[in-house]
């Protein structure tokens, strides 16, 4: 018999809301509380005015909003993707049955990366309650959360086929890579290292109401697609038991 | 079916010393048959497993499930397999995780629930169904274990390793029960165990390993050797000068029994007859040790 892979999508989104979706809505939902707490007698008659000024404001919270959670909630939808069942055993039943180890895990991460969207949409509703937030200004929040977690999420995965520890060498390099992105601006190795200081030129360029730039979030999506691929070689090529 | 050409498996820990856990493997299991697989701890039958479901790749030789790598073999049909460890998420129900890996063995959901209620029902896990994985004794999550590898009843390999590993005498004995009629002319079924008695039981052939390496493999049908020397049990009542005549080098164990070396049947009975023939009564013989332990005594060394 062939495994019935698309019908186990609702289990893997199962797991996926009961094991990270909270946590990553907290992320998101303690920001949008930490903006209702602060929102002053100022903040609010702007916000009464409406117009372009409010807009502006309504934008700043966003990316505010964004560079809290981009790289955090990509963090908690993809640690441990594969190397959880490696490191538990799990996969030993998983993969006796008729299953791909491939489409398993390319299904898991497209439905993580659903889900965290999801998780970030609900929070930017909320957002929207308390802020005024133009439609270009949301779709261009969406769009560079997109290619945050295809980024975030790319580098997650492929840590996690070679390491059991990849959240730490997920925090570490984006460590790493943001210090040298400031220590070396403009440098050429820096093209070489995972983009995440151009995820956060892109929210900037939210904060001051200017359009993000689709050449550079198709290059940050496109490092973060051939890490993810660079995974799938890596688990076809790599033994499940050690 | 499964066919073992010269596999050898070496572990390189990164900084560390190599480890050959297997080697030089050669031997065919056939569709049809039950095929054990004995050694001490060590020997490297985890191993052997992992290679054949495909979770470890071979570091030397070929190995093949109906002539394809055990990864393609695995992934396009499926194993029945029960690992020594059984691996589910705690947080799982039974009957979640039931329908969960009968989804991925891809069992039609039009017959999902009732495959499901019928395996559970087989392995006493109605009255679990509902409780979560880390609710369930060790026991009866061996039982979990074996439902799910009998999910898909098409299988043409299924695995056991170390099945009864945990189990009360009772699901033993039942485990004993529900092998024979997985018997199939298309299905190859391995079983890995500690338990000699239990393979015996259950497997046509045996394979001995020990420190990495395929020491016999024992026929289990027609099982009595008619070369390898057996010892057996004599209970008498009778001369015991007649029995040292019958069988040189009787040892006397107790006052009425007495422990003896043959070389198969004819022997035995030969020297059965002779002690008849005395006027000695002979209440049992039966072997010191069953066949398959006396070939594992023999074959694993004494300092393993």
């Amino acid at each position: 018999m062939k495994a019935r892979l698309g019908g186990y999508a609702g289990w893997q989104l199962r797991d996926f809301v009961f094991e990270r979706a909270a946590a990553i809505t907290i992320v998101g939902a303690l920001f949008v509380w930490m903006v209702h707490e602060n929102l002053n007698e100022g903040s609010a008659r702007l916000i009464a005015a409406g117009g372009r000024e409010a807009l502006a404001f309504g934008a700043r919270v966003i990316a505010q909003h964004l560079g809290f959670v981009w790289f955090l909630g990509g963090l908690i939808a993809v640690h441990g993707i594969s190397a959880n069942d490696r490191t538990t055993g799990r996969f030993r039943f998983l993969f006796a049955k008729p299953v791909s180890v491939l489409r398993y895990y390319a299904q898991a991460f497209a439905l993580h990366g659903a889900g965290f969207m999801i998780c970030n949409a609900i929070c930017l509703a909320a957002l929207t309650r308390l802020v005024p937030i133009s439609g270009p200004t949301m779709k261009d929040a969406l769009i560079v959360l997109v290619t945050s977690y295809v980024l975030v999420g790319g580098i997650g995965f492929l840590f996690s086929a070679i390491w059991r520890f990849d959240w730490l060498a997920s925090v570490a390099t984006f460590g790493a890579v943001l210090y040298l992105a400031a220590e070396f601006p403009g440098a050429a190795w820096l093209q070489l290292l995972p983009p995440f200081w151009k995820i956060s030129q892109q929210i900037e360029l939210i904060r001051t109401v200017d359009p993000v730039e689709g050449k550079t979030l198709i290059a940050v999506a496109a490092y973060g697609v051939a890490c993810f691929l660079l995974g799938l070689i890596i688990l076809k090529r790599r033994p499940l038991a050690t | 079916m499964i066919r073992f050409e010269n596999v050898g498996r070496t572990y390189s820990p990164l900084g560390g010393t190599p480890v050959r856990a297997v080697a030089g493997m050669t031997f065919t299991i056939a569709s049809g048959e039950v095929f054990g697989i004995a050694g001490p701890n060590g020997a490297g039958k985890s191993t052997m497993i992992s290679m054949l479901l495909g979770f470890l790749a071979p570091s030397e030789g070929r190995l093949t499930i109906d002539n394809q790598r055990p990864r393609e073999f695995v992934e396009s049909e499926g194993i029945g397999y029960l690992s020594e460890l059984v691996g589910i998420k705690p947080s799982w129900r039974v009957n979640e995780a039931m329908v969960r890996f009968a989804t991925l063995a891809g069992i039609p959901s039009a017959a999902m629930a009732t495959r499901v209620s019928e395996l559970l029902a087989l392995l006493g896990l109605e009255e679990h169904a509902k409780k979560r994985i880390k609710e369930l004794s060790k026991g009866t999550l061996q039982r979990v274990g074996l439902a799910q590898a009998l999910l898909d009843d098409t299988v043409r390999v299924i695995v056991f390793d170390e099945p009864t590993h945990g189990l009360d005498p009772l699901w033993t004995q039942s485990f004993r029960a529900l092998v024979p009629p997985l018997r199939r002319p298309n299905r190859a079924i391995v079983i890995a165990s500690h338990n000699l008695d239990e393979l015996e039981r259950l497997a046509d052939r045996v394979a001995i390993v020990d420190r990495g390496e395929l020491v016999r493999i024992v026929e289990m049908r027609g099982a009595v050797s008619e070369s390898a020397v057996t010892r057996y049990r004599i209970a008498f009542r009778g001369d015991e000068g007649a029995l040292r005549e019958a069988f040189p080098g009787a040892t006397l164990v107790g006052s009425d029994e007495a422990e003896v070396s043959v070389t198969g049947l004819v022997e035995l009975n030969r020297g059965l007859a002779a002690l008849i023939a005395r006027g000695v009564l002979i209440s049992s013989a039966t072997p010191s040790y069953s066949t398959l332990e006396e070939q594992f005594r023999q074959a694993v060394r004494s300092d393993a």
